[in-house]
């Protein structure tokens, strides 16, 4: 899953240290725990519009994040203990698997209505998820049509045709056959596309505005690139609702200011800033002085991401292992973070796999030092046989970026390697890097799990099949097609023991590490603030994002 | 005159016409997909065919070009099967990005470039004109001098620094006024007073120091003609002569600037300003329609900052004739 970038990046720095100086202090919050109150609006300030609000188009952190509001998907998560817990939401349980986990049944619950009060049915559920097949339905993940038996052909529910491979022998009953085992299915079914769309009410490209609820809340007004109002779906039942709470009367989603001024308003904590928060991160520039400040701490939320800041080294170009592995103790992490906004950012990372997400190994091939090792780099460099190289990097063209290319440049610059950077535009960055026909010998990139297995990491990252099956869209950034780990991909997606899997998931992402094909470099924390008078949010560590769906406003 | 005027307004559809052309080339060459976009992460090549279907970029450039030309004029139909929408015209098309009218989401975004540019402009006229009127009267003088310097410090400074600075004193730290954002006049006329003041101060201060050198230095040249001599010779009033002789005729080359810039400003140019204070307007659309690839918008925003452009260029030139006897339409 991506969070979308800044697009306009103002050079706020400036601005920054001006204000910072004089950064004024009176906080006189008291976030934490206690009953929560009723009533009330919370502002939410966006800088940019959601990708989609449309449960099967959606494919970013805010946009899922925001769809929790409004609709309710097959499973969830419970988020108020210590762990991520799955639960059933529309149905009754997390699913049940049979023959071999290519069929899933799940049981809808009893009193789930939508907002005009008709009940969700099974077959809402169908149709919702046969949407994402429609072209004019893009943009979401492609689970569905990877998965489902029939899948690659069929072309959506606007043809009159329906999806075979999903069936409803009863209203509260749907079940799914996929092509293969899928033993991790019903964590994707906690995305928000795996949601029921009532067919009379589907608007089709337009449903973005128009999005029907079976959530807490209901869309009163969105006029795109500037404001969404949601207000309370009085169908609603808390009793049916294992995740969710109703507590304000009305969510208001500012959007469109720029980042740093919102990072300055919600600090500021003056009139209704107090009852706003933010869904996208503080700006890379006001981090430092945020996370520093200890009258922010009660409302900073510093929530890890289950996510993965890496430098990919394209193994088809760069084919010297040596020279791969010299690159791996050469880079300077330290400076590297300090252009993501220094220690707030995360932690130093050694593994593809971050911490939070089954299959997790801790261990580090490289340097134990952030710093690098640039005795055992040089060395490396030597057995190489000291080849004298250009590279060229690729970076988006944002200010973060272009000083993380520089810190790359310094660091190997010291092994005789040679960087030459080239921005790119932010917003055509992936398309551009993802194009199979770059010519960039080192990229950088970030992945978030669209559920936390590993399932959504090492396959996706590193399955080089993908590199002909996807020329436009491969995430695959070193181009490593090892047979080995292919084969490994495989074989760990028909084990059935999530256990089994997870252990051989944390091996797999070893033996990638001795290719040398990426550097991890930080397991990412992503940074938000909130009001004063905001309380219940959740850090929601599934999507990065500060949850709302216990959100309430003092009083 | 009419005539004038008729000559003017077709000179000005053609300037729009090539503006169409040169935008859709332009778009063309760019070596994003909007397809690819709209696709998302993981996006198969069947899946981006269809989608390329469904956007209508699998189609030439000939006749997609044609059918916006159309479109413009008779309305187009999008989609297919039970989705199929209707785009009334004058139909500038419908968003790849955000599937809406292109032409609603401009006429919805237009009051606020409207209200700002507008109300910005009559400022940095008035006061700029004034400054600069004065600096010229009391040339070499401490007012002069006031003058040129405060206007140096408004052209050094930049929008976004400005912006961020009055928005962090007057909103954040003296909490005088309002957190900012746009408030359409018709919903609460104070309220789009108040969220409209410091993006109006953030232009002027901007916009002042040129329009007050501007002044100056055209008042100087004017004070230098026979004229002006004559006039106070003649034993008119020092008044009078800065006034009615001196600034009618100074203002010609400071009205061409002003048409071009209220233009500008209301067709969307104000796009820093828009983001520090959160108003969405044309400029901000543009910007973004851009990074997306979103080829509607991006000729919708195009031809409608064109379109003030043109219009307040045939509006000035008019005004000239008003101002200037010097000028005569022909």
């Amino acid at each position: 899953m991506t969070r979308r970038r800044r697009s306009i990046a103002l050079a706020a720095t400036a601005v920054a240290i001006a204000l910072g100086a004089t950064a004024c202090g009176g906080s006189s919050s008291t976030t934490g725990s206690g009953s929560p109150t009723k009533g009330g609006t919370l502002t939410v300030l966006d800088h940019a519009d959601f990708d989609h609000l449309d449960p099967q188009r959606t494919y970013t952190t805010e946009g899922s994040s925001m769809d929790q509001e409004i609709v309710r998907t097959l499973t969830g998560w419970d988020e108020t203990g210590s762990q991520p817990k799955l639960v059933g939401d529309l149905a009754t349980d997390t699913g049940t698997p049979s023959e071999g986990d290519t069929v899933w049944t799940f049981h809808l619950r009893k009193g789930v209505v939508w907002q005009d009060g008709t009940p969700v049915t099974a077959q809402d559920v169908k149709y919702g998820v046969e949407r994402t097949f429609s072209p004019d339905i893009n943009g979401g993940p492609p689970y569905a049509s990877q998965w489902l038996v029939g899948g690659s052909s069929y072309k959506g529910p606007y043809s009159g045709k329906e999806l075979a491979s999903i069936q409803t022998p009863d209203a509260s009953t749907i079940v799914f056959h996929l092509g293969q085992p899928v033993a991790d299915f019903n964590e994707t079914t906690a995305m928000p596309g795996w949601s029921g769309v009532p067919k009379a009410h589907d608007t089709g490209a337009t449903y973005d505005t128009h999005v029907w609820s079976d959530g807490p809340y209901m869309i009163k007004s969105y006029t795109k690139n500037k404001e969404v109002v949601l207000v309370k779906n009085t169908h609603w039942k808390q009793s049916t609702d294992p995740i969710r709470q109703q507590n304000v009367n009305e969510i208001d989603v500012k959007l469109g200011q720029d980042q740093s001024a919102i990072d300055q308003q919600i600090k500021s904590d003056a009139g209704t800033a107090q009852t706003s928060i933010m869904q996208w991160p503080i700006a890379g520039s006001d981090l430092t002085t945020i996370s520093s400040d200890p009258s922010l701490k009660s409302r900073l939320y510093k929530i890890p991401a289950p996510g993965i800041n890496y430098l990919a080294i394209n193994t088809t170009r760069v084919k010297d292992l040596k020279v791969r592995q010299a690159i791996e103790d050469a880079i300077d992490k330290t400076t590297v973070r300090g252009a993501f906004g220094g220690s707030a950012y995360g932690d130093y990372a050694s593994t593809m796999i971050s911490p939070g997400i089954g299959g997790y190994q801790k261990f580090n091939l490289y340097s134990t030092n952030p710093a690098g090792d640039l005795t055992k780099a040089k060395a490396l460099m030597k057995q190489a046989g000291n080849p004298k190289l250009t590279m060229s990097l690729a970076v988006e063209n944002t200010p973060t970026l272009e000083h993380f290319g520089d810190a790359v440049k310094t660091s190997l610059g010291k092994i005789g390697i040679t960087v030459n950077i080239t921005p790119i535009d932010a917003a055509n960055y992936f398309s551009n890097i993802d194009n199979v026909k770059n010519q960039y010998d080192l990229t950088w990139g970030d992945w978030i799990a669209d559920w936390p297995n590993a399932s959504t990491v090492l396959p996706v990252l590193f399955d080089g099949r993908q590199i002909a099956k996807l020329p436009q869209s491969n995430q695959d950034l070193a181009y490593l097609n090892d047979p080995a780990v292919n084969a490994q991909i495989d074989k760990i997606a028909k084990m059935t023991d999530v256990k089994q899997a997870n252990a051989a998931y944390g091996a797999l992402d070893e033996q990638i590490m001795k290719d040398a094909a990426v550097v991890p470099l930080m397991y990412m924390n992503f940074s938000e603030l909130a009001g004063s008078k905001v309380g219940g949010v959740i850090p929601d560590t599934i999507l990065a994002e500060p949850s709302l769906v216990h959100v309430y406003v003092k009083s | 005159m009419v005539r004038y005027l008729i000559r003017r307004l077709l000179a000005a559809a053609a300037i729009l016409l090539v503006i169409t052309v040169i935008t859709f080339v332009i778009f063309f060459a760019l070596p994003s997909d909007p397809a690819l976009l709209a696709c998302g992460k993981t996006c198969s090549p069947s899946r981006l065919t269809e989608i390329k279907h469904s956007l209508g970029l699998d189609k030439s450039f000939l006749t997609q070009f044609w059918e916006f030309f159309k479109g413009l004029f008779v309305g187009r139909d999008y989609g297919d099967q039970s989705l199929r929408v209707h785009c009334g015209a004058p139909c500038l098309g419908i968003s790849f990005q955000t599937d809406t009218p292109v032409l609603s989401t401009l006429l919805g975004d237009f009051p606020a470039d409207l209200s700002l540019g507008l109300g910005a402009a009559v400022f940095f006229l008035i006061l700029g004109v004034g400054l600069g009127t004065l600096a010229a009267v009391r040339r070499g003088k401490a007012a002069d001098k006031a003058a040129v310097g405060l206007a140096l410090l408004g052209v050094s400074v930049q929008i976004y620094f400005v912006g961020l600075l009055l928005l962090y004193l007057f909103v954040d730290k003296w909490q005088i006024l309002p957190a900012s954002g746009y408030t359409p006049i018709t919903q609460d006329p104070s309220a789009w007073f108040e969220g409209l003041i410091l993006p109006w101060a953030t232009l002027v201060i901007v916009y002042l120091a040129l329009y007050t050198r501007l002044t100056r230095s055209s008042m100087l040249e004017v004070f230098a003609e026979d004229y002006m001599r004559t006039a106070r010779a003649k034993g008119l009033s020092s008044g009078k002569v800065v006034l009615k002789h001196g600034l009618r005729a100074a203002i010609t080359p400071i009205l061409t600037i002003f048409g071009m810039d209220v233009g500008s400003l209301i067709g969307g140019s104000a796009v820093i300003t828009e983001s520090v204070f959160g108003i969405n307007g044309i400029g901000k659309l543009a910007v973004d329609s851009v990074q997306n690839s979103d080829l509607p918008v991006i000729l919708g925003t195009t031809l409608f900052a064109a379109t003030f452009v043109v219009l307040a260029n045939v509006v000035v030139d008019v005004v000239y004739g008003l101002v200037d006897p010097r000028v005569r339409l022909a």
